[in-house]
Formats: structure tokens, C-alpha cells, sequence
């Protein structure tokens, strides 16, 4: 337990709200509040007294209960939701999106649809579904209407209040929108975000470390709280489930450790993890400011000494423009205000004031994206205390949190994970709304109708804050980390072609991360992975000729020197053998051979058995890309279980070459470094 | 033949049993080029299996932890800083990785005066040792092409052969899915083995580079890089224990 933190929170004022949101004045943007400040701002009038509480949890069991399993994409299907009007664009985001796009088809076979459009101000949420052939209140029926959605496109056009959150309520949605800046769509930054979702999702490149990053202040309300009673606890509950225990949780990163730098190693640095959870202010500018879309919903970290210590400069936050490094198979859940987006209107005041010019996605995860990272999930509006408190409980209330992340951990696709988030506002809406039929009543007793209306108002506001958890991302993707009891392929869905191959002349997956090209230019080696370069100009020929450590004075002492020379032997033998290897892999991996044996039923496998066999299946990528394919056959149909076999292997030969050659990189970069002494 | 890893040993990352070849073994080709040969058994029980690799994927990831906790560790370790502290629990039996960390570098009358000074000679001649066989099997494992074999009670069910470059020739004697995974899981983690054991040696170097730093003398280096890596299996071993398993960063 963090004492001083522990200090701060028995401070706290029991049952005053509070949200994570400053200006850049470094004035909360919306002070502490206490419930009758709440109830006179949600509805304009003054509160009746006592406020209740409200039970909770009997129908979100009941909810998990009776959900069917649609997690994997073969049985939830995948689909993605284009803004309608103009076909030219249609296509060209699918373009852009092809690898991702095929990638999904092969998971999810039958139930792949990327024919799915909203047409902004023709469509509305039932015109949509009647269009799908399937009503909204219906279960999910995924031959109709995948599980999984991905919205690809701004909030103008399919917009977060009216189509997003009630669709996010039974689907698992996520969306991702990357401007042009004019008005249009980035199509290269499309593009990137699929390469390295596929690649990410073959490599699975980052540790199995879930890490917590709290800022708080002693004299910030909202902080402290979200430090000491969402993240603490959360992390206690997490260590006590058996399924993740092969998980990292470090020491969380709180109060002053939580500063700008220490979140740049998180993003990016040293100490990147599979899931990154924040819990911070979210920068939050007035209608229209210049920084508005650029800073809106970007990370506070302890820079920022807390209320009235004056204002906050962006060395204080951490926002869009702050990514400047690779975030590779990275998963973010930033709870903060304006963490993922902005609407255009005021969700919780009565007045309905303009908060924005227009909807937007935030920069900070779209940035994310585009570096690497899977998913950014964040809050859209202001992010509430009653996310995690509930009036008149002491206890925090993390369930919600805690669930979303364990099915995280254990693998699952971030938008069945945050199913649970969703079922929080399904939870919330039914009690929402069984109050205000509670509120049409005659009433006889004044303080009873002061309680009913204490309780709509603090629900009201809860539900709100509730459906505002949305993905910026697809949201199929899962943890991308690294192998644990399952390797990460075996972690992911069969892949199910269709039952006919279509054009087998390139591997959707093989086309999407092509092997890495070389360059030898005298002692430098060029290496081109994607659009990433990586150059060793090294002593390569140094030590692979032999070049000796003597040579770099490194002996003085003549006692032990036998023992020195063993290991100056071993170093120069590790030495030559890393130059001899990378040296091979420069000159002889011009493409990537992956064949497919099957011995006859009954016949053992005996050595260099495969002299004497045909291959079934055979994948031989160029280094342009270009792939050579034997498909397996049976009976004149493409013979399924041994193609999927295949595809597997070939993924794995793909990321066995890219992370060796890496490695092989960075040993020879330390073994130079170690050699110069 | 190169070194031959078995799954279930303590060689190498705690997980493989390493061993020179005594004769042919299935595969060997008298005049084919060295070629390492990754055995993993399994019982016929698919639960027992399953379990069995899943040990072996949870102590790989331990193993990247520990690598990410002891480069930390070497990053901010000072050996000029007094040991002291590190010996006054009354109740450890043995030094402390870092206190070790720290004789391994100095070498140093102070630190004998804590009683562990008697040893150092034999324990800086095995660290370079396990260096030695250490960087060996590296060698084996990364620059020679590789041979995955997985048995399914006794019986040989895949083959995968892995070239240098990464071209991947795979035999089925079954397309069971049950049973492919199986084999697609002990590739996986003959892979994921390998990158840590070369990650183990880049951590090792890196970690002797910035210790030799705050060495003033002509072999820090030398004297650096088989503490490093002696420091960062003790690491390991300390995360291994149940009760701090959880709580390293």
C-alpha cells in the first residue's frame, strides 16, 4: 500500500464526485462536486436530500450468464462499417486496409462482410439494421451482423451518440478514423495501421507486462482517487486470478514517478509493456481553441503539480504530437477525460452546451495507431469517479474494469474484453430507465420522491460516463505478447479460407510482411523490414575475419590469465559466429522456403524422409514480395486442415526470420560496444 | 550434430537439458552440416501435455522478465557503494545477487571480510565457465540449422527442419489438430527459447558494457561480462521464487 497515497485518499470528501478533466489554466475543468451540484447541473434545479443507492451486479451476472461464447472471429465474424456516399472513397479506405481486411476474411470465412455502410444524414441506427435484415433488439447473429465492427470513418459521419454507443451496447466496436486534416481520410496512415496490425499479430513483440501509470497530486481530488481507489484495488483483484498469473504487474508508476518522461518509456521506450493502463486528467480546451483538436483528451502526468499551481504547458501532457516512437502490438486503456474522442455537445449538462466544433476522434490514440499500436480504448466526454464509485459505498467498484482487463490478459480481442464495460451501461440504462417510470408516479411521500430523484440523477450521470468507453482500433485485436503457455499463432483463431482458394498466386499474409531485404555497403549492412530501416555499420568483417580482443587492450593482469583466455576464446567464438550468421542471412535470404510433408498413413518418419515425398503445401516468398504457392488438394477441393497447417508454419517462418534478424542486430551491436570496452 | 536441447532439463534457460551427441541421432547425416536438435516429449494425455508446454511458455516469459529486471538492476547498480547494507539481514544465508554481482567485480578484501571472499576465486572461475558453455550453446542454437522433434507418447508425430536463413521444411505423420498444435507449439517455443538465450547474451554484453564503465581498471571488461550474465540467471532464480514472482519490476 502507498502510504502517502493512502493519506490522501482518507482526505477525500465522501460522496463528492469528481472528474478528470483540467484546462490548460490548470483549473479543473469541472470542480469537485458535491451531489447537489451534480443534480442542479444535469437537470437545472436543486436536489431533494438523501441520495440511495442502487443495486447492482444481479443483472450484469445474469447478462455474462447468458452470453453466448462469440469471442473468436470464426464464430463472431468480423465486419467493418464504411460512412456511405461516395463509392470512390469506400474503395480507397478498402485498399488502404487490404492487409487487415484479409487477414479478417480468413479468420472469420462466412461471416466477413466489408459491404456494410452508414450514410451520414440518410441513415440512422434502425434504418441500418433493417438494411442488415436483422432488428436491434435482437441477439447477436453474426451470419447477419458480425460480433465484431470496426467503424471506419469520422464521428461527423457515423457519429458516436446515436449510432456508436447503442451499437457498442450488444457488438463489439471499435473504430478508427485518420484524417487528412482537409476533411478527408489519410490513406497512407490506413495503410500503416493495417501492415502493422498483421505484422503485430504474427510477431506478437511485446512482453506479457500489464503496467499501471497513475499521476496525482496532494491536492488533487480527482487523481488521488483514481489512483488510490481505481488502480490500487484494481491491481490487488488482478493478482488474485489464476488464469493470468504468467502476467508482469510491476510496481505502479504513481504520483510524482508518473511524470511526462517515464511515460515516454512506456510509449515507445524500454519499458514498453502488452497493456498500458493510465489514469490521469485529460486535457480539455474550450470550443474551438487552436490546441483543441490536437491536445484535447491528452495525458496530464505529475509535471503538472496539481490545482493552483498555475497553468499547464504541453510539457505537462502527453498528446498526439508526443508519439515519436514505434508502439508495436502495444494495447492502451487511458482513463481520462476526452481520452478517445469529443463530441459536439455537452453530455451531461442540461444545457446541451457546445463543447466542439464538431465531433473528433482524439489525437493521442490516433497517433498511436499509427506507429504500431493495436488499440488505444479511452473515454469519449468526461470521464466520471462513478466509473469506480458508487454513492454511499465505501469499497471501489472495479468489476468492470477488472473483468475487461483479465479477458484481456488471458487473450481475448479487446472488443469482446470491453463487452464488459458495455454490459456496465446496459446495467445502467435498464436502471436508468426503470427510475424514470419510478419518477412518473404520484407520490404521497415527499422523501421518497427525494430519493428516486437523487438516484436518477446520480444514475443518469453514471450511464452517461458508462457508455463513453469506446476503442479507437479494431477491435479484434488481442494482446500481442509474448509466448506464454501458447505460442501467440495458436493463441489466435484458426484461420478458415474459403472453401474454393481465390487468386492463389500471393498469401494475403505473405503479401503484408514480405521478408526483409539487405544491402551490404562495405562494412555497413543495410536491412529494410517494412518501411523500417536498420542499419549496422559495424566491424562486421572485423569479426568475422577474427579480429582479436587483444587488440582492444583489454589484458593486464597476468595471475588468471588462463581464465581470461577461455573467455576472450568465447567471446571471439560467439563473435565470429553472429558475423558468420548474419554475414549468410545478407547474402543467402533472398526469399523464404516453407514446405508441407504428410508421410503415408502408417509409415514412420524416418531421416530426410521428405528426399522421398512431394510436398502438399509449398510457399516460397521473394524478397519484392512476390509469393509462389502449392496449394494442398483432395478429391479436386482445396484440402482445408492441412492449408490451414501450412499458413500457420509459414507465419511462424515469417516471424522467426524478422525477430532473428533483429536480435542478430542488437548482438552485434552489443558485441561491438563490448569489444571496444 | 550440434548440441542436442531436450525439453524438461536445466541447462539452458531452466528448460533444456543440453548435450553433446554420442552418436547419430535419427536425423544425422554423416556429411550433412551441423545441425541442432530440439527433442520435446510429451505424454499421451492431452491435458498433461497441454500443461507441460504451458509450464515451459510461462517460464519463457519469466525468462524475459528477469532479462528486463536484471538489465535494470545492472543499469543501476554502483559497485563502489558500500555492501553493508546488503549483509546486515540477519537471516540470509546467502549474498544477495548484487552483493555477489558486486564481489564478482571487485574481487575485493572488503567484501572477504563478509565471508564470501573465499569463494571467489572458484565462483569468478565457474561464472566464466557458464559463460563459456553458455555463449556455446548460442552459437548451436543460432548458427546452425535446427531439427524440432515432438513425440507424442514415444511416438515421433513431426519433424521440422529450421535453416539458418528460416526456411522451414515440415513433416506430418499426422494432421490431427490436437496433435499439430502440439508440434506448432514446441516450434514455437524452441523459437521463443532461442531469442531469449541470444537476448541473454546482448543483455549480458550490454549490461557488462555500463558495469565495466564504473570499473577503473584495463580488464573491466572482461571481468564484467561473465558477472553480468552470472548476475542475470541469479535474477532468474530469484523470480522463480513464488514469493517474489510477482513483484519485480
Amino acid at each position: 500500500m502507498n502510504d502517502e497515497l493512502s493519506a490522501l485518499l482518507s482526505n477525500l470528501t465522501p460522496d463528492e464526485l469528481v472528474f478528470n478533466g483540467v484546462l490548460p489554466s490548470g483549473d479543473y475543468a469541472i470542480p469537485p462536486a458535491s451531489r447537489e451540484a451534480v443534480f442542479a447541473w444535469a437537470f437545472g434545479a436543486p436536489p431533494p436530500d438523501e441520495i440511495d443507492t442502487l443495486r447492482q451486479g444481479d443483472d450484469e451476472d445474469e447478462l455474462r450468464e447468458a452470453f453466448f461464447d462469440l469471442s473468436p472471429l470464426s464464430s463472431g465474424g468480423w465486419g467493418a462499417i464504411f460512412p456511405g456516399g461516395d463509392q470512390r472513397v469506400i474503395d480507397a479506405l478498402k485498399d488502404a486496409l487490404a492487409p487487415l481486411l484479409e487477414r479478417r476474411r480468413a479468420q472469420a470465412g462466412v461471416k466477413y462482410r466489408d459491404d456494410l455502410v452508414f450514410t451520414p444524414g440518410v441513415d440512422t441506427r434502425e434504418s441500418f439494421f433493417r438494411r442488415v435484415g436483422i432488428a436491434p433488439a435482437e441477439p447477436v447473429n453474426p451470419n447477419l451482423l458480425p460480433y465484431y465492427l470496426l467503424i471506419v470513418g469520422s464521428p461527423v459521419d457515423i457519429p458516436y451518440n446515436t449510432f456508436q454507443y447503442p451499437l457498442d451496447a450488444g457488438y463489439a466496436v471499435g473504430r478508427i478514423y485518420f484524417s487528412d486534416g482537409k476533411g478527408g481520410h489519410d490513406l497512407e496512415a490506413y495503410a500503416e495501421y493495417a501492415r502493422r496490425v498483421v505484422a503485430a499479430e504474427s510477431a506478437a513483440p511485446r512482453p506479457r507486462r500489464l503496467t499501471f501509470f497513475a499521476p496525482y497530486s496532494a491536492g488533487d481530488r480527482a487523481t488521488i482517487s483514481s489512483a488510490g481507489k481505481l488502480i490500487m484495488p484494481l491491481r490487488e483483484k488482478l493478482f488474485a486470478i489464476d488464469s493470468i498469473r504468467d502476467w508482469d504487474m510491476p510496481d505502479p508508476y504513481y504520483g510524482r514517478d508518473a511524470n511526462k518522461d517515464r511515460l515516454r518509456t512506456l510509449l515507445g521506450g524500454a519499458e514498453m509493456p502488452g497493456i498500458l493502463f493510465t489514469a490521469s486528467h485529460g486535457m480539455e480546451f474550450v470550443s474551438g481553441d487552436p490546441l483543441q483538436m490536437a491536445g484535447q483528451g491528452a495525458l496530464v502526468c505529475a509535471d503538472w503539480a496539481g490545482p493552483n499551481s498555475g497553468a499547464i504547458t504541453p510539457d505537462m501532457y502527453f498528446a498526439g504530437a508526443d508519439v515519436n516512437a514505434d508502439l508495436d502490438g502495444l494495447i492502451a486503456f487511458h482513463f481520462a477525460c476526452f481520452s478517445a474522442g469529443t463530441p459536439p455537445l455537452d453530455d451531461f449538462s442540461h444545457t446541451r452546451k457546445e463543447i466542439a466544433p464538431a465531433a473528433f476522434v482524439a489525437a493521442l490514440p490516433t497517433a498511436m495507431l499509427k506507429r504500431g499500436a493495436l488499440a488505444a480504448i479511452g473515454h469519449v466526454e468526461r470521464a466520471w469517479g462513478t466509473s469506480f464509485q458508487w454513492t454511499g459505498m465505501a469499497d471501489a467498484q472495479v468489476g468492470a474494469f477488472e473483468n475487461t482487463l483479465q479477458l484481456m490478459m488471458e487473450g481475448k480481442p479487446v472488443g469482446h474484453a470491453m463487452q464488459q464495460m458495455n454490459l456496465r451501461y446496459l446495467t445502467l440504462a435498464a436502471a436508468l430507465q426503470a427510475l424514470r417510470y419510478d419518477l412518473d408516479g404520484e407520490f404521497s411521500n415527499p422523501q421518497y420522491q427525494a430519493d428516486l430523484e437523487n438516484q436518477f440523477a446520480f444514475t443518469w450521470t453514471a450511464n452517461n460516463d458508462a457508455r463513453g468507453y469506446v476503442i479507437v482500433g479494431d477491435p479484434a485485436v488481442r494482446a500481442a505478447v509474448s509466448t506464454a503457455g501458447a505460442p501467440s499463432f495458436a493463441a489466435q483463431t484458426p484461420i478458415n479460407l474459403p472453401s474454393a482458394p481465390r487468386q492463389p498466386q500471393t498469401l494475403p499474409e505473405a503479401r503484408a510482411s514480405a521478408p526483409p531485404t539487405f544491402r551490404a555497403a562495405g562494412n555497413r549492412i543495410v536491412i529494410q523490414i517494412g518501411d523500417q530501416q536498420a542499419v549496422i555499420e559495424a566491424q562486421i568483417s572485423g569479426i568475422t575475419d577474427g579480429g582479436t580482443v587483444e587488440s582492444f587492450g583489454l589484458f593486464g593482469m597476468d595471475s588468471v590469465k588462463e581464465v581470461r583466455d577461455k573467455l576472450t576464446e568465447a567471446i571471439e567464438s560467439f563473435a565470429k559466429q553472429m558475423g558468420d550468421t548474419l554475414k549468410q542471412v545478407v547474402e543467402d535470404a533472398t526469399e523464404l522456403t516453407v514446405e508441407t510433408y504428410v508421410v503415408p498413413t502408417g509409415t514412420p518418419i524416418t531421416p530426410d524422409i521428405e528426399k522421398t515425398l512431394t510436398p502438399r503445401a509449398s510457399t516460397v516468398m521473394g524478397m519484392d514480395g512476390d509469393t509462389k504457392l502449392i496449394v494442398p488438394e483432395r478429391a479436386g477441393e482445396l484440402d482445408t486442415r492441412l492449408w490451414n497447417i501450412h499458413v500457420e508454419m509459414v507465419q511462424q517462418a515469417q516471424t522467426y526470420r524478422v525477430e532473428m534478424i533483429r536480435a542478430l542486430i542488437s548482438a552485434s551491436a552489443e558485441l561491438i560496444k563490448a569489444l571496444r570496452g | 550434430m550440434a548440441t542436442i536441447f531436450q525439453l524438461g532439463g536445466a541447462d539452458a534457460l531452466d528448460l533444456w537439458g543440453a548435450s553433446a551427441p554420442a552418436t547419430i541421432v535419427s536425423f544425422g547425416v554423416n556429411d550433412a552440416p551441423p545441425e541442432t536438435l530440439w527433442r520435446v516429449d510429451l505424454p499421451d494425455a492431452a491435458d498433461a501435455a497441454a500443461a507441460i508446454l504451458a509450464r515451459a511458455g510461462a517460464d519463457i516469459a519469466a525468462s524475459n522478465t528477469a532479462l528486463d529486471d536484471a538489465a535494470r538492476r545492472m543499469r543501476a547498480f554502483d559497485p563502489r557503494l558500500a555492501v553493508v547494507e546488503s549483509f546486515g539481514v540477519g537471516d540470509r544465508a546467502t549474498p544477495d545477487s548484487e552483493s555477489e554481482l558486486r564481489a564478482l567485480l571487485l574481487d575485493d578484501p572488503a567484501v572477504v571480510s563478509f565471508g564470501i571472499g573465499a569463494v571467489m576465486s572458484d565462483t569468478w572461475q565457474s561464472a566464466v565457465e557458464r559463460f563459456e558453455q553458455f555463449t556455446a550453446w548460442v552459437r548451436d542454437a543460432v548458427g546452425a540449422s535446427s531439427r524440432v522433434e515432438t513425440r507424442i507418447g514415444g511416438h515421433l508425430i513431426a519433424v521440422t527442419r529450421l535453416s539458418v536463413t528460416g526456411d522451414l521444411r515440415t513433416v506430418w505423420a499426422t494432421v490431427r489438430a490436437s496433435e499439430t498444435a502440439q508440434h506448432e507449439r514446441a516450434l514455437a517455443l524452441m523459437l521463443a527459447s532461442r531469442a531469449v538465450m541470444l537476448r541473454t547474451v546482448v543483455v549480458t554484453l550490454g549490461g557488462a558494457v555500463g558495469l565495466a564503465a564504473t570499473l577503473a581498471r584495463p580488464d573491466a571488461i572482461i571481468r564484467a561480462v561473465p558477472a553480468a550474465l552470472r548476475f542475470i540467471e541469479t535474477v532468474r532464480a530469484e523470480l522463480r521464487k513464488p514469493e517474489t514472482a510477482r513483484e519485480v519490476r
